[in-house]
């Protein structure tokens, strides 16, 4: 894959699927509204050339008060329908336990957009390590690689494990040899990342 | 017939084998194929809102 990847940053062009074209039309109402976020899980292996599709793509954003939330759905409702619930309060609620919300194109389910604020430690460190990625002069945010590969093995099912051994495959030179060595110490997979060949 | 473990080889070879393909091509050429994937999916996507949130709740509650 040609890519550039310097100061926590990584540009690439590519031929944008469907999926690409929908996710950064999303995001650019997060910037829009100045919220600040992290893509994260498998859409992060898709955007550098998994061979899988997805139905929904994941987000942590920040926490907003109940003011900014609504006028982050009133902008969302304008293209977008909620899939969870219709009621704004509900929606919050749900937020404010933890729980995610799913938005999709009217009339669509898929793709959809997950989101999460970002409240507990790990999260907040997600949204606070985040990399910027220019694909096709678009910039998104996804979380960092070495973060994402440990989570992955956390996570454990066929899939998520292959999405992490993809990025590895991809990002291998690239990658913070400590940094993911700590993320796998912290989430305990580090058993799981030497018999898969992951070498720190 | 093959077991889950010789499932489960061949299906992380092939990761490898897609990754060390997209390092041999232009990124056109790559994407080119992923998006075939990608875009059938979602061409083929259930609109059903309600039947799609049963779905999802119920695979959150048997662990996906």
């Amino acid at each position: 894959m040609e890519y550039e990847y310097k100061d926590n940053k990584i540009t690439f062009d590519k031929e944008l699927s469907v999926l690409d074209k929908a996710v950064i039309k999303f995001v650019k109402i997060l910037d829009e509204l100045g919220i600040e976020y992290v893509i994260i899980s498998g859409y992060v292996a898709i955007l550098f050339g998994r061979s899988r599709a997805t139905e929904d793509v994941d987000f942590f954003i920040e926490p907003l008060n109940m003011h900014k939330f609504v006028e982050l759905c009133s902008r969302i409702e304008k293209e977008y329908w909620f899939l969870n619930s219709s009621d704004i309060n509900e929606l919050f609620s749900m937020l404010s336990d933890n729980l995610s919300i799913r938005a999709a194109e009217k009339g669509n389910v898929m793709p959809n957009y997950e989101v999460k604020f970002a409240l507990r430690q790990h999260e907040v460190e997600s949204l606070h390590q985040k990399i910027e990625v220019i694909v096709n002069g678009n910039t998104l945010f996804i979380s960092c690689l070495e973060g994402q590969i440990a989570y992955k093995f956390k996570l454990g099912s066929e899939k998520d494990i292959e999405d992490a051994l993809h990025l590895y495959e991809i990002f291998g030179k690239n990658l913070d040899k400590s940094r993911l060595l700590s993320g796998a110490k912290n989430l305990k997979v580090y058993e799981e990342m030497i018999e898969n060949g992951i070498e720190f | 017939m093959e077991s889950n473990s010789e499932n489960s080889n061949q299906r992380k070879w092939f990761v490898k084998y897609w990754a060390n393909y997209m390092k041999s091509v232009p990124n056109k050429e790559w994407s080119r194929q992923q998006n075939i994937i990608i875009d059938s999916q979602l061409k083929s996507a259930t609109k059903d809102k309600d039947m799609y949130m049963k779905i999802k709740n119920m695979m959150r509650k048997f662990g996906e």
